[in-house]
Parts: structure tokens; C-alpha cells; sequence
């Protein structure tokens, strides 16, 4: 293992992003008639190679390329970090892993809910306990009893456990896994570069409670970019409720991953020519939301399955209670307590986002795993606002990771007649503020990285 | 008129029978069975599906080698979008001829109001699984300069196993100006995917409007 300092992050700004709209629109129009040549075509080997030989406590990763299908059906040619072997062409190219956790007792589980043996939310919607009579439509929320779904490419690792990882490199050129800030005193850890067909190793201690980025710093942001990042998620299971010991509770967790992918960018690599990021800024065409874009992201796909997904792991779903910001973890009665639900926004895209809510504002506790002050707040020198605070708009830089609890509130301006007579469920928009964002392949609305959520009617 | 895949099973365990039909005349269990037939049928004729598909088809198609094997363009259909009932702009002349555009009614959303449907063929020789996706057609209409994706498919992504083809309608919103399009397929058959330019046969012009006339084309 060793360990060094951040690499450099060219990323874009909000402006640059906004730009992007119009220049990603007249990229994309001339295409057709200014068409560069076409790459000279690469003969892969369809033999898929054995994997490694498991070991107890180990995760294998193995960086893979292949396709992946977006949201208006094209296949867009990807790398990642795969938990088998497979070859460019296989049609279910192993691009990220299941969710993993490493438990405290030295296990490596296969789990997609944490804590993993919690109650499973059916739908993504934990249910109360029971309504609050003293608050018509409102309801009393289990406290320590549900567990929160997780995408595909979440380490879990548990305080106390040992996060070991052995990273087999099956391309052409050089990767790297790196995860940012886990390190002693916030550094990073990295099994450095590795070598065509070797194999890296990486062993450290789980950080503090919090959520990092994995990713391959290779030329950044390129190869993070073409898709090789994930998210390492650290909870300590005697306080599986809280974003960290003596810190805000919530009733379930959300983790919502920001991607945006340049189909040019990553053709590029695939056909071995290195991406000079400066010289040719991104022109993001696709913007996803935990894997999934536009029509997928909302669950209104054809799929059945990817709409199960959807719910259980991005659309944030609960019914309405009383909640009081001062102290989340707050009980009123035995097994219950007064928060929202978490929503951990991690960036390792292209672009600034402006996740932004309808219905309820977010109260955010917390960046890049420090905690804000409740109190005395201040300017940070980027201009932004460091104090807990209710947020209409929520800002994501690339890298970024921040913690919102979404209170699940009766929305501020309803009326009492309004209120009292909800027989339905109410549906509120989430969407990006960044609006290129919002559409897939140069102009598709809303294609994007989108979102909805749910008031669930009164039981 | 609905997509097949010969001597295939439905790819994505995720989107296989799962999956609602997308145009409603798409492959049910029972006509898979029938398609699953009539590819051992065809196997036994010993010639390899590229072969068969780069060496005939309708008139005016023409079959384009790929790394995997072969695609074509079979067939071209092009109809109004809207029925003039619903026009947002006066109703055009519904029986104008592709070649020379359209005057079909336009859509008030200010997207495209006319449709246009191709049927894709793709066989592939090797030994190994290759990607299918409608996505990997583009059409290019001559008279705007953007690549358009698919509107529908009745078959869904997956893979086209060794030895066999596929037979995909894709549809498409297209200008009505446009007198003529380009298509472009993406193989994706190896490591770095490639475009390929699918000659467009004859376009006929279908009478009526989608909503009426798409799912049994």
C-alpha cells in the first residue's frame, strides 16, 4: 500500500458545464457531416481468462472494458471494476460489482441492503410504526429497524474491519485504484500504478464513518470518467442509523451516484489513444443517476426489474412526520425517532450538479465527511456557506460527497384542506439544476440525471 | 410484422420475457418457439447466415460486411406522425411522396412529425455472442444535421448468439423535409466500437398515421 496526495482534479465548473449545453448540441449536430475517421478496429480475444484464486476477507476487482447500454439504446463503450473477468464483447461485461461489505469480523458479504441484516423496505418505502395522533396525516417513524438499499459499485466497510483488495488489470495500459481520504490524516491510499495483466494490492484500515470515492487517478479525470470509480461507504454497525457516532440519524439511507459519460472521450482510449483533457474538454452526452438515466432513472422503464431497482436505490419514498432538526436522533416514544431520510450525494462525475427538490428543502449536516457547524457558520474561500442549513439547491462539485437528510415533512405551503383531505401519494420532482444535464444524447428531455420522490398517503 | 431472432434467445435475463412488448406485435414465448424452428431449419442448408444475408434480399438493399458478420437495411416505410384531425398547423397533403418530403401535420411540441420505420438485419457468423441494441442505428436526415435515435423497437437489447440473426423494426421521428436519410450501424463486434454506413433502400410512403398504423406494420 502506499499512499499520496490528491491528484490534480480537472473538472469543470458550473459555467464551463453550462456551456457545455450549447457546444455539446453543435458537437453533436456535425457529427454526421464532418464525421472524424473511424478508429482503426482492435481483434479482442473472446477466451474469458480464470479469475483469481478467492481468499478470505479479500475482495478481487478486475478492471474490464465493455458496453454499456444507455438510455436512447446505444451502446457506449466503458471500463470499470468488475468483481469477475469478461472480454469487451461480453454483452454483460463486468463493469461494476455488486455491493460488498466488509464486516467487522473480517468477512466480505454480498449484500445490497446494510445493515444486511435489517429489515428489507419493500419498494425502497420503509412503513411506520404507527400514526401520531397529535399530528393528523403524520406518523410515528421506526427508529433502528430498516435497512437502505445500495447500488452496484458500493463498498461497504464497517469501523473496525480491514478493507483488503486485490485489483487485476486486464487492459492494455497502466490503472490505478485510489481511494480518496482514507488514508492517516485524510490521505489517500492507492495500490499505485499497475501493470498491463498485474495485479495490485491494497490493504487499509476503514476509515472514519463517512462516504469516499474509489476511482483510477490515471490521467484524470479521464479514466474515472469511462467509468472506473465506485463508492466506499463506511458505517460503524453499532451506530448503523447515523451518518456517524453522536452525529444525525436518519430512517433509511439513500446513496445517489452521480456520472456523466464523453462516448467520444472513451472511444478515444478504446481505440489506445490517450485523452489530453485539457486539449479536448469533455462533452458529456449521458448523465446518470446511480446507473440509470432519463425514462430508467424514473422507473418508468418497460423493465421490471430495473424499475425495482430504481425505487429500492434512488427514488427516496417515506410517509410524513414530525421531525426536529436541532437533534434527529431525538426519541418521542420507545422505537421511534424524529428524522428524515439520508440522502448522500456523491459526485465522481464531469460536472457541478444543483440536486434540487421539490416539496421539501434538504437540511444538509455534512461535506466530504466533516460535519457543519449548527452555529456560527462561515464563508468557505469558494463563497459557499458552511453552516447546517436548509437548501433549496444543493450544490456537487466533482469529488464531492455531501449528506442531506430530506425531513419527509407535510410540505410548508399546503393547506389544512388540502392536507386533511391527501387520499393518494404525492409525487414530487427531483431534478438538476446544471440543466445539461437533464437530457441524453445531445438534446433527449428529460434524459438526464433525474429523479422523483414520494409522500406516501396517510396509512 | 414483428422483429425475430432466429436461432436466438431473448439476451438480457433482465429484459427478456419480462419485458412488455414494446409495439405490441413483438416476440412471444410461442413465437420464439416458431422462430427457434425455423432456425434449425435454415442451419441445415449449411450456408452461414452472413453469407445468406449479404447475398440476397429485396430489391434496392444492400447487405454491409461487419466484423461479426452482416446488416442490412430491408425495408423503408415512412408515415405522418399525427392524423390531420390533430393538426397544429393546416393539414398537409397526406398522400405526399417521401422522395419529395412531406406536408404532414406538425406537432405543436415542435418535434418531428413524420415516422419512419426500418427493418434491420444482422447476422452474425462467429462462434461467440455479439451485443444487439435498436440503439446502434442512427438515421441522418438531409435535412437537419443531427443524428437521430430510435423512437421504438420491437426487440429489445441483448445478444445475437452464434449463428444466428436478427430482424429488428426501428422506428424513428423524422423531419418532414427531409427527402432523403443516412443510416449509420455501430459494431460493436470488437474492442473499439465502429460506424458503418447501411445504405437506406426505396422509402414508400405509408397511408394514415402512426398511432394507427405502427404496431402492425
Amino acid at each position: 500500500m502506499t499512499t499520496h496526495e490528491n491528484p490534480l482534479n480537472t473538472a469543470l465548473d458550473r459555467a464551463s458545464v453550462l456551456k457545455l449545453g450549447a457546444a455539446g448540441a453543435a458537437v453533436v449536430s456535425f457529427v454526421g457531416l464532418n464525421r472524424p475517421p473511424a478508429p482503426a478496429a482492435r481483434r479482442v480475444s473472446r477466451t474469458v481468462p480464470a479469475a483469481l484464486v478467492p481468499q478470505p476477507g479479500v475482495l478481487d476487482l478486475y478492471v474490464n472494458e465493455g458496453y454499456q447500454k444507455m438510455v436512447d439504446d446505444s451502446l457506449v463503450y466503458q471500463r470499470g471494476f468488475g468483481d469477475r473477468p469478461t472480454i469487451p464483447v461480453d454483452r454483460n461485461a463486468a463493469l461494476r460489482i455488486q455491493p460488498r461489505v466488509f464486516t467487522r469480523d473480517g468477512q466480505v458479504l454480498t449484500s445490497r441492503i446494510y445493515p444486511v441484516n435489517a429489515i428489507r423496505p419493500n419498494g425502497g418505502t420503509p412503513l411506520p410504526l404507527s400514526p401520531d395522533p397529535a399530528n393528523p396525516g403524520q406518523h410515528f417513524i421506526r427508529r433502528n429497524y430498516w435497512a437502505s438499499f445500495l447500488p452496484n459499485r458500493t463498498i461497504v466497510a464497517e469501523t473496525g474491519s480491514t478493507v483488503r483488495l486485490r485489483v487485476v488489470n486486464r487492459l492494455a495500459d497502466v490503472h490505478e485504484l485510489l481511494v480518496g481520504g482514507a488514508g492517516p490524516g485524510a490521505s489517500d491510499v492507492t495500490t499505485g500504478p499497475i501493470e498491463p495483466g498485474g495485479v495490485g494490492e491494497l490493504e487499509f484500515p476503514a476509515p472514519p464513518p463517512g462516504t469516499y470515492i474509489y476511482h483510477d487517478p490515471t490521467n484524470a479525470p479521464v479514466q474515472r470518467a469511462i467509468g472506473l470509480f465506485g463508492t466506499l461507504l463506511v458505517m460503524d454497525p453499532d451506530d448503523a442509523w447515523k451518518v456517524a457516532p453522536d452525529q444525525a440519524s436518519f430512517e433509511r439511507q439513500w446513496l445517489w451516484v452521480c456520472h456523466a459519460i464523453d462516448p467520444g472521450w472513451a472511444e478515444s482510449e478504446a481505440a489506445g489513444v490517450t485523452v489530453d483533457p485539457v486539449a479536448r474538454p469533455p462533452v458529456p452526452r449521458y448523465f446518470l443517476l446511480n446507473d440509470r438515466s432519463g425514462f430508467e432513472a424514473l422507473a418508468h422503464s418497460p423493465n421490471r426489474s430495473i424499475n425495482l431497482a430504481a425505487h429500492e436505490e434512488s427514488l427516496v419514498s417515506g410517509y410524513a412526520r414530525q421531525i426536529d432538526v436541532r437533534q434527529f436522533g431525538e426519541d418521542i416514544d420507545a422505537g421511534t425517532v424524529r428524522a428524515g431520510q439520508m440522502v448522500r450525494l456523491v459526485n465522481p462525475g464531469l460536472v457541478f450538479h444543483q440536486i434540487h427538490f421539490h416539496g421539501n428543502h434538504l437540511w444538509t449536516v455534512r461535506r466530504n465527511n466533516v460535519e457543519w457547524p449548527r452555529e456560527y457558520g462561515w464563508i468557505d474561500d469558494d463563497g459557499h456557506v458552511v453552516l447546517q442549513q436548509w437548501e433549496d439547491v444543493v450544490e456537487l462539485e466533482p469529488m464531492d460527497r455531501k449528506d442531506c437528510m430530506i425531513p419527509m415533512k407535510r410540505p410548508p405551503d399546503t393547506t389544512d384542506q388540502t392536507w386533511y383531505g391527501r387520499t393518494e401519494d404525492w409525487g414530487y420532482p427531483m431534478h438538476c439544476h446544471a440543466e445539461p444535464s437533464q437530457t441524453a444524447a445531445g438534446g433527449m428531455y428529460p434524459g438526464g440525471l433525474v429523479a422523483h420522490w414520494q409522500l406516501k398517503a396517510s396509512l | 410484422m414483428g422483429g425475430t431472432w432466429d436461432g436466438a434467445r431473448i439476451a438480457d435475463p433482465d429484459m427478456g420475457e419480462e419485458v412488455e412488448d414494446r409495439a405490441g406485435s413483438g416476440l412471444s414465448r410461442r413465437r420464439f418457439g416458431l422462430a427457434m424452428g425455423a432456425a434449425i431449419a435454415a442451419g441445415a442448408g449449411g450456408l452461414s447466415a452472413a453469407v445468406t444475408l449479404l447475398a440476397s434480399g429485396p430489391p434496392g438493399t444492400v447487405g454491409v460486411p461487419t466484423s461479426f458478420g452482416a446488416a442490412r437495411i430491408t425495408s423503408a416505410q415512412r408515415q405522418a406522425r399525427l392524423a390531420e384531425s390533430t393538426s397544429t398547423t393546416p393539414a398537409g397533403h397526406a398522400g405526399a411522396h417521401a422522395a419529395a418530403g412531406s406536408t404532414s401535420p406538425q406537432p405543436v411540441n415542435m418535434t418531428y412529425g413524420d415516422h419512419l420505420l426500418l427493418r434491420l438485419e444482422i447476422a452474425n457468423d462467429t462462434d461467440a455472442e455479439i451485443a444487439f441494441s435498436p440503439g446502434l442505428l442512427r438515421v441522418l436526415p438531409n435535412s437537419e444535421p443531427w443524428w437521430i435515435v430510435n423512437r421504438r423497437s420491437d426487440l429489445h437489447n441483448g445478444a445475437i448468439p452464434p449463428g444466428g440473426r436478427v430482424s429488428a423494426n426501428i422506428s424513428f421521428l423524422v423531419p418532414s423535409n427531409a427527402t432523403r436519410f443516412s443510416a449509420e450501424f455501430t459494431d460493436v463486434g470488437q474492442g473499439v466500437p465502429v460506424r458503418l454506413e447501411l445504405p437506406v433502400p426505396s422509402v414508400s410512403w405509408r397511408p394514415g398515421y402512426l398511432e394507427a398504423g405502427h404496431d402492425d406494420a
